[in-house]
């Protein structure tokens, strides 16, 4: 486990051990089900996924001080 | 139908919430004419024109130091809203925005206008709940300081219980927060600050009442002796009164507060400072805010665009976006716990954002961690998290240390060669004892179909968790028919029905158990038969490694693992992917092999 400082593990530690001994509602996997393209092994299963994470690359660069997300 | 011309209920109370600012002020200096001999115009411009030059200047550094940390203050609201506008212009426009409200009164409704005005791509609704967030954080964050200065001046008996109260309160709402990260109330879900930023807001605020404190005891007159210290804790004071009391600039009960907990001090003296004060910390900056709003262009023209280049192609996928090529096959429980895949130029993580903390989990999926770790801090700076990597290898948590991070040594990993695994050897007779138990009970272990049966895995994950007190979560797998559809998932059948299973997480080269659910009243050995069978399966379809389980190094016990691997235990240290051999007289077990009765 690693963080910036000590003052820091600290926290990630105990928020850590709470994730995990206090987990919420657990979170369906909802694209689980589109997974065999996944297990192809492929970074673009389409062009229009393609597209779609050069538009992020874009944004990332015009926008200024802005996050791709 | 109400006509317009006639008042109704709504309409008064409206009015009433308006001038009550303006009554609070004219009431208490109602209250401070009563206590103090006011002077005469001519008396205080004689001790206002008494003040030094360098008394001028220097109250203007503690206040521009003052305004400096507020914009600070708003960068760390805009960070928790995740409004994504937390730069210079915005912490310009936090400065403006307290300058105005601060000189207006009325709350709300003035900072929340001077934010929206001053911050291209902010909403109306935005402005609104950062002004809220500031105003609430900061009251919350002055009560703090007020606390501990109560604490340590006490300049007056009820000082020190009132101090240890308000102390105490935060402390508990901190451990509260950290709990419980959300607030429902009904439809609304108010999330609480992280940790880190409270102690942000804690220290911004505290930069800012210090400094407006000095502000004041730099412009006291010669005539005046009184401590900075003292000084400092009477304007705490006297700010919270005047903040809780919203009259416009806390005209009114400011100076009553002041004049209340210093009632020994020449009253001239005290007020011509107070008046040099709201010159220079009130009016100064409200001039120069409004001057701003009025030509906001003129500010967008000023600021230098700004790229961040620790986030330069930095993107966000959802957790579909798993290679099956992936070092490590247990990134997969992000597909479950709400993680994602992380994008840092060519660098991938596999991440989980939580209310403290932004989580590297394990090795990077593609590219090298140390070229990842300025742009994790980044991200997680943004979103006042906490950046943290978690069940990395001992090759990335060194060049993790390499860089300065403090590195923690938790846990030790169990894996084994597939194609090497050999029942055979006087040293698994206990192993294939157990084995032969549960195939004389009429166990039978299969692969799972591609449709799983479900209703049957529920009920069972359903026995197991009451045998167990539940499931825990985020890195450990829980049940859920999705998720586990992603997995390779085998079977223990005995008498058509399902008596126990195990799930396992898989990439290209490895694979990595995930979960176990055991009947409680399954056969002796039926766990380990259903991990012969991953094992066998495993080396047939060639995986190179089978990853047991990260175990922490305290539960590291004598055991089985050896013979699971055969007389040259691949065993890997914490997290690393370098095989190390099992010291010499030490054997290695699993604990998840410890099968409940």
């Amino acid at each position: 486990m690693a963080c910036p400082s000590w003052s820091e593990m600290v926290i990630a530690g105990l928020e850590m051990a709470r994730l995990i001994n206090r987990p919420g509602k657990v979170l369906p996997a909802s694209t689980a089900l589109n997974q065999s393209v996944v297990a192809a092994g492929s970074f673009a299963t389409s062009t229009a996924e393609a597209d779609h994470e050069d538009a992020g690359w874009e944004d990332a660069l015009q926008t200024p001080g802005a996050r791709a997300s | 139908m109400q006509s317009p011309k006639h008042p109704t209920a709504g309409h008064i109370l409206q009015l009433a919430r308006l001038s009550a600012p303006f009554a609070m002020a004219a009431l208490c200096l109602w209250a401070l004419s009563t206590r103090i001999e006011l002077p005469s115009a001519s008396e205080i411009w004689a001790l206002l024109g008494g003040l030094k030059l360098w008394q001028w200047l220097a109250a203007c550094v503690a206040t521009a130091v003052s305004f400096w940390a507020l914009g600070r203050y708003d960068s760390v609201a805009h960070r928790h809203l995740q409004t994504g506008l937390d730069g210079p212009q915005a912490r310009r426009a936090g400065m403006a925005a307290i300058a105005f409200s601060q000189l207006v009164g009325f709350g709300l409704f003035p900072g929340a206008y001077a934010r929206w005005r001053l911050v291209p791509g902010l909403t109306a609704m935005q402005a609104a709940q950062l002004t809220g967030l500031v105003g609430l954080t900061f009251m919350a964050a002055l009560a703090v300081i007020c606390g501990v200065a109560m604490l340590m001046v006490p300049l007056s008996p009820w000082f020190t219980p009132v101090g240890g109260i308000l102390v105490a309160t935060a402390l508990g709402a901190t451990v509260l927060s950290f709990l419980a990260p959300t607030l429902s109330l009904g439809r609304l879900n108010l999330r609480w600050p992280s940790l880190t930023a409270m102690v942000a807001l804690s220290v911004w605020a505290l930069i800012d009442v210090l400094a407006a404190g000095s502000a004041l005891w730099v412009l006291l007159p010669g005539m005046l002796d009184i401590p900075w210290s003292t000084l400092v804790v009477v304007y705490l004071i006297a700010l919270a009164a005047a903040i809780l009391s919203s009259a416009p600039g806390g005209t009114g009960p400011l100076e009553l507060m002041v004049f209340t907990l210093l009632p020994a001090q020449d009253s001239t003296g005290l007020l011509a400072a107070l008046l040099a004060f709201r010159l220079v910390y009130y009016a100064l900056p409200a001039a120069l805010s409004c001057a701003m709003m009025l030509m906001p262009q003129r500010l967008k023209t000023m600021r230098a665009p700004v790229i961040d280049p620790d986030l330069l192609g930095a993107r966000r996928a959802s957790a579909c976006a798993l290679q099956h090529q992936r070092p490590c096959a247990e990134t997969g429980v992000i597909r479950q716990n709400g993680g994602h895949v992380q994008s840092f130029g060519f660098n991938q993580l596999a991440l989980l954002d939580s209310p403290q903390i932004s989580v590297a989990l394990l090795d990077p999926l593609v590219g090298e961690l140390r070229e990842t770790l300025a742009p994790l801090k980044r991200y997680a700076q943004q979103r006042n998290a906490t950046p943290c990597i978690y069940k990395c290898s001992a090759r990335n948590a060194l060049a993790a240390r390499q860089a300065g991070w403090a590195v923690l040594r938790i846990a030790a990993e169990a894996v084994l060669s597939p194609a090497a695994f050999n029942e055979a050897g006087s040293h698994h007779r206990q192993l294939r004892r157990k084995l032969r138990h549960a195939e004389k009970s009429g166990l039978t272990v299969l692969p799972a179909p591609t449709n799983l049966p479900l209703a049957q895995m529920e009920a069972l994950d359903k026995l197991w968790q009451e045998q167990h007190g539940g499931a825990r979560g985020t890195t450990m797998g829980r049940f859920e028919a999705n998720y586990l559809a992603t997995q390779r998932v085998f079977l223990a059948w005995q008498n058509d029905r399902i008596i126990g299973f195990i799930s396992l997480h898989v990439s290209k080269a490895e694979w990595c158990l995930d979960l176990i659910r055991i009947c409680p009243n399954a056969p002796d050995g039926t766990g380990h038969v259903l991990l012969r069978a991953a094992i066998s399966a495993s080396a047939e379809e060639g995986i190179a490694r089978l990853s047991w389980l990260r175990s922490p190094i305290i539960a590291m016990q004598p055991g089985w693992i050896r013979g699971c691997a055969g007389s040259k235990p691949a065993l890997h240290q914490p997290g690393s992917r370098a095989t190390w051999p099992a010291p010499a007289g030490v054997k290695w077990s699993l604990p998840g092999l410890k099968w409940p009765a």
